[in-house]
C-alpha cells in the first residue's frame, strides 16, 4: 500500500523593497486549507497571504504551497504574487491510498493577525512576532478516516482561530481625582486663596486626570496597544452663557491619543476651559464609548445678588441676550454691595431716594464664574474686559448718576463721589478702581481671606509643587497676599529695582533652560504640595566659582539639613550635586526655602532641585522580570545603581553629565 | 577686666529707657517690583487649531518717587498700547495717634483722638480707623472727617466694631505735619483697641482691568499702618476690681510695645496690679505721667480701672 505523504507547504515571500525596519511591527497573515472528496479522492489545497496596508507600501505578497506524499513526492502545487494579497489553489487527485498524512512544512510566514486593534487582542500574539517567526502545524499521522476529515479540522481550526484570536478587552476608565467639579482655568493668583477648600479633593484644582484601564476579559490580566481617544461628547452648555457665535472651547487634553502601556493604563489630563459651564468629555476605542462624564466647570458659593426691593439703593444692569444674569458673586460680595447701597442711600438721601439715583450694580460674575466674555457680538474671546470677573469678587458700579457734587451727611458737606468711595471702603474694596472712562468704579472686594493670610507667598504661577518631583530654580514664589515675600536678594547697590528679585538667567548653551545665580544671603521660597508622608532626599544642581560656599534648606521656617556645599565646580556654567537623605516631611503643603549662607556676590548657581523619596541603602535583589525587561529593552542590569543602565542613564532618566 | 565689666555696665545701664517715647503707628515695608515670573496674557483663540493665543504683556512696575512712594504699573494692553496705573505704596503715611478720654456726668465717656501726619509722611491722611469693643458707640461727626463702620467680613476688622473716619471733603486735606481731631463716645469704660490709618486707596485705573502679575502685586486692608490706643470695651463695665487688675496685667506687654510705659515702671505696675493696690496706683500713675514714665493712654487706662476718670 502506498503511502503518502501529503505536504502542504506554503510560503508567504515577501520581496522587500525597502529594507525593513526592526523597530516596525509590520503585519502579515496567512490562510491554509486542505478539504478532501472522499468521492472523487481528491484533495484541494488553498493558501493564501496578505498584507496590511502599510507593510504593502513595501512588499508584494508572494505565497507557494505544495502537497507532498510522505516520500517527499510533490503531488500539486502552486504559486502566485500579489499586493497586497496572493492566492494559489491547487487540486490533487490519486491520493486516495495514502495511509498517512504528514504535514511537514505547514509554514504561515509572519502570522501577524490585523483586527486585534482597539479593543480586542490577539490571544496567540501572533501580533508580537516578527518577519521570518513561522507557524508549523507539525507531522501528523492520521488514519483513512482522519485523513478524509483532516481538511475539515484544518478549516474548523481556522475558523477557530479566526473567531478565538481577537477577544475582547474590559476597558474602564475612571476620574483621579473623583470629581465632577473643576474650577475655570487661569484664574488669577489673587483669586485663588478665596477659593481653597470649597471644591473637595481638588482644592484649587482646574484640571483632573482621566485613567483608562484595559484588562483582558477571561484573565483580567493588562493589555498592552489599545488605542484610548479622548475628546469630547455633546455640545458643551450652561454657565450663563446664551446665543454666542463661534466655536465653545470645552478645555484641553494633554494628549488625545494614548495607547495602554504594559500596566494596561492609558491616562490624559484634562484641563477645563476658561469659561463657565458644562462639558461633557468622551472616552472612546474603536469608536465605541468607554467612558463619558458630564465636567461642571464653575466657582463654587457664587450666588445671585438678589434683586432688590423698592426701598433698597440698587439696581442690577447690564444684562445681556448673551449673558442674560452677571450679578453672581461670593455672599461676602453680595453682602458688601447690599450694604453700600444701604448705606449711600441712608446717608445722601435722608429726603427719599428715587430710582434714578440709586446706585447702578453692573457686571458682577457669570452664574458659574469663569471668563465674562462682554464682547459684542459675544465669541468667547479670552481677552478683552471684565478679566477679573471670574470668582465673584468684583463689581463695575457706574458713575453716571453719581455726579462730583457737594451732599450733606450728618451735618457736613462732602463731596458725592468721595463719600461713595469711602463706603466702598467701609465695605469690602479698598483698592477701588475708578475706571471713568468707562464710567464706572470697578470694585475688588479684599476680605482677607484666612486661607491668604496662612498661604504666604504665592508659588509660581499659582501651582504648588510636586513633592516628589523637580523644582526648578527660577520658579521661585511670588509676594503673597499678606505681604509674605516668595523671595529676597541682599542689596548690591543696584539702582535697578528689577535686581531685588532674583534673577534668571539662561544656562550657556541651553537657553531654554534658566539658573538664578545667588548672594549670600539670598533666599527663595518655593510652595510644594507633599503627596504622602515619609522621607526624602535633598537634591540641589549648582555650581560654584568659589570653593566653601554653604547653603541650606528649610521646611516651614526650619532649617532642616544645616549647611551643604554649594558644588565647587570651578566654574559658573558647570554643575554638580549637592544632596542630603532622609528629610522627613508630612503630606500637605510646605513652603521649603533654600537660604543661601553667608555674604557676599556670586556664591553660586543654582539650576533645580529635587526632593525624592529616600530609601535606606539595602541589597539590590531585582526580580527576575525587571532584569529580563531591562535587557529586552537594550539595557543592562546594574547592581550598583540597583536600576537598568541604558549607556550613562539609569531607569530611562538620563542626564548629561 | 573688671574696669570693662563696669564699663560694660554702665554702657547698658544709659541705654535703658528713661522716658517714654510715643511710636508712630507701625508699618511694614513693602516693596513693589517687576514681577520675574508671569504668564503670557491671553489673547483669544485661534479659530483653526482651538488653541489659546497669547503675547507678552510685559507688566512691570516703574518706581516714579522713591520718597513718595509711587509707582507705575504698566503693562501692553489687548490693543498692543501701553496702559499705566498710578501705584503708592500705604506705607509712606508716617502717622502719631494721641488719644484721651474723659467721663462725663451722665457716665458717658469721651474719646477723643489726634491724629497727626507726621512731616515725614508722603501723602495726606485719608482715614483713621479705630477698633472699639462696645455697642453703644456714637461717632461725633462734628469734626472733619466722617465715620463709616466697617464690615466685620473684612479680615482685619472682623474683631469688635471698627469705625473709619474719612476724610470726603473737597475742602480738607490732612497733609504731612498737620492733624486731625476726632471723637466719639459710649457709656463704655477705655481700654486697650487696636487703631489703623491710611492714605487714599482709591486708584485712577487705566482703560481696562490690569493683568494678573500686577494686581497679584495689589495689597488690600493689611497696608494700612496699625497701632494701639484706647476705646471703648464694654466688659470693662462688669469686671470687678480685681477683673480689671487682671486686665492691665495681661495688657502690659501690648502697653510696652506700644511704647506707652517704661520698662522700669512696668516692672512697678505689674506689682502694684497684682497686689491690687489701687490707692498706690493712682498715686504712681500721677507721678510717672510727670515724669514721661507712662503715656497720657495709660494713665486713662490705670484711673478708669480704679474709677477715677
Amino acid at each position: 500500500m502506498r503511502k503518502y505523504k501529503l505536504s502542504f507547504v506554503l510560503f508567504a515571500g515577501l520581496f522587500c523593497l525597502l529594507a525593513r525596519s526592526s523597530g516596525q511591527a509590520q503585519q502579515a497573515f496567512g490562510y491554509a486549507a486542505i478539504s478532501f472528496d472522499e468521492g472523487t479522492n481528491t484533495a484541494t489545497g488553498y493558501a493564501s497571504t496578505e498584507l496590511d496596508y502599510e507593510t504593502a507600501y513595501y512588499y508584494d505578497a508572494e505565497v507557494q504551497a505544495h502537497i507532498e506524499d510522505e516520500d517527499g513526492n510533490v503531488l500539486g502545487s502552486g504559486q502566485a504574487t500579489g499586493n497586497p494579497s496572493a492566492s494559489t489553489f491547487f487540486d490533487v487527485v490519486q491520493i486516495v491510498f495514502c495511509f498517512r498524512i504528514s504535514i511537514i512544512s505547514s509554514v504561515i510566514v509572519a502570522p501577524h493577525f490585523l483586527g486585534c486593534n482597539g479593543r480586542y487582542y490577539d490571544i496567540f500574539g501572533f501580533s508580537d512576532f516578527w518577519f521570518g517567526w513561522w507557524w508549523d502545524f507539525g507531522d501528523f499521522d492520521f488514519d483513512r478516516r482522519t485523513r478524509c476529515i483532516f481538511g475539515r479540522l484544518i478549516t474548523i481550526a481556522v475558523i477557530i482561530r479566526d473567531i478565538i484570536r481577537c477577544l475582547p478587552v474590559d476597558i474602564s476608565c475612571s476620574k483621579v481625582p473623583d470629581t465632577n467639579q473643576l474650577l475655570p482655568s487661569s484664574l488669577r493668583n489673587i483669586e485663588r486663596p478665596y477659593l481653597t477648600g470649597l471644591i473637595p479633593q481638588v482644592n484649587d484644582a482646574d484640571h483632573l486626570t482621566i485613567a483608562c484601564r484595559a484588562t483582558r476579559e477571561i484573565t483580567g490580566e493588562p493589555q498592552s496597544g489599545v488605542t484610548v481617544r479622548f475628546g469630547f461628547g455633546d455640545p458643551p452648555n450652561g454657565g450663563g452663557h446664551a446665543q454666542h457665535q463661534g466655536v465653545r472651547p470645552q478645555g484641553s487634553w494633554s494628549s488625545t491619543v494614548v495607547r495602554t502601556g504594559s500596566d494596561g493604563w492609558a491616562s490624559s489630563i484634562y484641563t477645563a476651559p476658561v469659561f463657565g459651564g458644562i462639558t461633557q468629555i468622551l472616552m472612546t476605542v474603536d469608536g465605541d464609548e468607554v467612558g463619558r462624564a458630564n465636567m461642571e466647570t464653575k466657582v463654587p458659593t457664587l450666588a445671585r445678588l438678589q434683586n432688590p426691593a423698592n426701598t433698597e439703593g440698587y439696581l442690577l444692569i447690564g444684562n445681556t441676550q448673551t449673558h442674560p444674569d452677571g450679578h453672581y458673586g461670593i455672599v461676602a460680595a453680595n453682602n458688601g454691595l447690599r450694604d453700600i447701597a444701604a448705606d449711600y442711600r441712608n446717608t445722601a438721601f435722608p429726603n427719599g431716594q428715587t430710582d434714578a439715583d440709586k446706585l447702578n450694580y453692573n457686571d458682577q460674575s457669570l452664574t458659574w464664574g469663569g471668563k465674562f466674555d462682554i464682547q459684542t457680538p459675544a465669541t468667547w474671546q479670552t481677552a478683552g474686559d471684565h478679566d477679573e470677573h471670574r470668582v465673584g469678587i468684583n463689581c463695575d458700579v457706574s458713575n453716571h448718576n453719581v455726579p462730583s457734587n457737594t451732599i450733606v451727611v450728618n451735618g457736613q458737606n462732602v463731596n458725592r463721589r468721595t463719600y461713595l468711595e469711602s463706603v466702598f471702603n467701609a465695605h469690602g474694596s479698598t483698592r477701588t478702581l475708578r475706571e471713568f472712562g468707562r464710567n464706572h468704579w470697578h470694585l475688588r472686594f479684599e476680605f482677607g481671606n484666612a486661607a491668604a493670610a496662612t498661604a504666604g507667598s504665592v508659588p509660581a504661577d499659582g501651582v504648588a509643587a510636586n513633592v516628589p518631583g523637580a523644582i526648578e530654580a527660577e520658579r521661585y514664589d511670588t509676594t503673597g497676599d499678606d505681604g509674605t515675600a516668595g523671595s529676597f536678594v541682599p542689596d548690591n547697590g543696584a539702582t535697578d529695582p528689577l535686581y531685588n528679585y532674583p534673577q534668571v538667567l539662561p544656562i550657556a548653551g541651553s537657553d531654554n533652560q534658566s539658573y538664578v545665580p545667588t548672594a549670600g544671603g539670598q533666599w527663595m521660597k518655593y510652595t510644594v504640595n507633599v503627596t504622602s508622608s515619609g522621607s526624602y532626599s535633598f537634591m540641589a544642581r549648582a555650581g560654584s566659582l568659589t570653593n566653601g560656599s554653604t547653603f541650606h534648606f528649610e521646611v516651614d521656617g526650619i532649617d532642616r539639613t544645616g549647611p551643604m556645599s554649594i558644588p565647587y565646580t570651578g566654574s559658573a556654567d558647570i554643575y554638580n550635586f549637592a544632596t542630603i537623605n532622609d528629610i522627613w516631611l508630612d503630606a500637605g503643603q510646605h513652603v521649603i526655602r533654600v537660604v543661601v549662607d553667608g555674604s557676599g556676590q556670586a556664591l553660586g548657581n543654582f539650576d533645580y532641585f529635587t526632593i525624592n523619596p529616600y530609601f535606606p541603602p539595602q541589597g539590590c535583589n531585582p526580580e527576575p522580570w525587571e532584569i529580563q525587561d531591562c535587557q529586552n529593552s537594550g539595557g543592562s542590569w546594574d547592581y550598583g545603581f540597583c536600576g537598568c543602565q541604558y549607556y550613562g542613564c539609569v531607569n530611562r532618566v538620563c542626564e548629561v553629565y | 577686666m573688671m574696669a570693662l565689666a563696669i564699663c560694660v555696665g554702665c554702657s547698658s545701664s544709659q541705654r535703658a529707657q528713661t522716658r517714654v517715647q510715643r511710636k508712630p503707628l507701625e508699618k511694614q515695608r513693602r516693596d513693589y517690583q517687576t514681577p520675574a515670573n508671569y504668564s503670557p496674557r491671553e489673547l483669544g483663540y485661534d479659530r483653526t487649531t482651538g488653541k489659546v493665543v497669547t503675547y507678552d504683556h510685559k507688566p512691570r512696575v516703574e518706581l516714579k518717587d522713591d520718597k513718595a512712594g509711587k509707582y507705575e504699573f504698566k503693562w501692553i494692553g489687548y490693543d498692543g498700547k501701553e496702559k499705566a496705573v498710578l501705584f503708592q505704596r500705604g506705607d509712606v503715611l508716617d502717622a502719631v495717634v494721641t488719644a484721651s478720654v474723659s467721663k462725663t456726668s451722665d457716665n458717658q465717656y469721651i474719646y477723643s483722638y489726634v491724629v497727626e501726619n507726621l512731616p515725614t509722611s508722603a501723602a495726606y491722611l485719608k482715614r483713621f480707623v479705630v477698633q472699639n469693643l462696645a455697642t453703644d458707640v456714637i461717632p461725633d461727626n462734628g469734626g472733619p472727617f466722617v465715620a463709616f463702620k466697617m464690615s466685620k467680613a473684612i479680615e482685619q476688622f472682623k474683631d469688635g466694631n471698627w469705625l473709619s473716619f474719612d476724610d470726603v471733603s473737597d475742602d480738607i486735606q490732612i497733609n504731612p505735619g498737620q492733624k486731625v481731631q476726632i471723637r466719639l463716645r459710649s457709656s463704655a469704660p477705655p481700654g486697650l483697641v487696636e487703631c489703623r490709618a491710611s492714605i487714599e486707596t482709591v486708584m485712577n485705573g487705566g482703560d481696562e482691568e490690569m493683568p494678573s502679575a500686577l494686581e497679584n502685586l495689589l495689597p488690600g486692608y493689611e497696608d494700612f499702618p496699625k497701632g494701639y490706643t484706647i476705646g471703648p470695651v464694654e466688659d470693662l463695665k462688669r469686671f470687678t476690681t480685681e477683673e480689671r487688675m487682671k486686665y492691665m496685667v495681661e495688657k502690659l506687654p501690648q502697653f510696652r510695645k506700644a511704647g506707652w510705659i517704661t520698662d522700669d515702671a512696668a516692672v512697678r505696675y505689674e506689682r502694684l496690679l497684682k497686689k491690687n493696690q489701687t490707692a498706690g496706683l493712682v498715686t504712681s500713675v500721677d507721678q510717672d505721667l510727670q515724669s514721661e514714665q507712662v503715656l497720657p493712654e495709660f494713665a486713662a487706662l490705670i484711673r478708669s480701672m480704679v474709677n477715677r476718670l
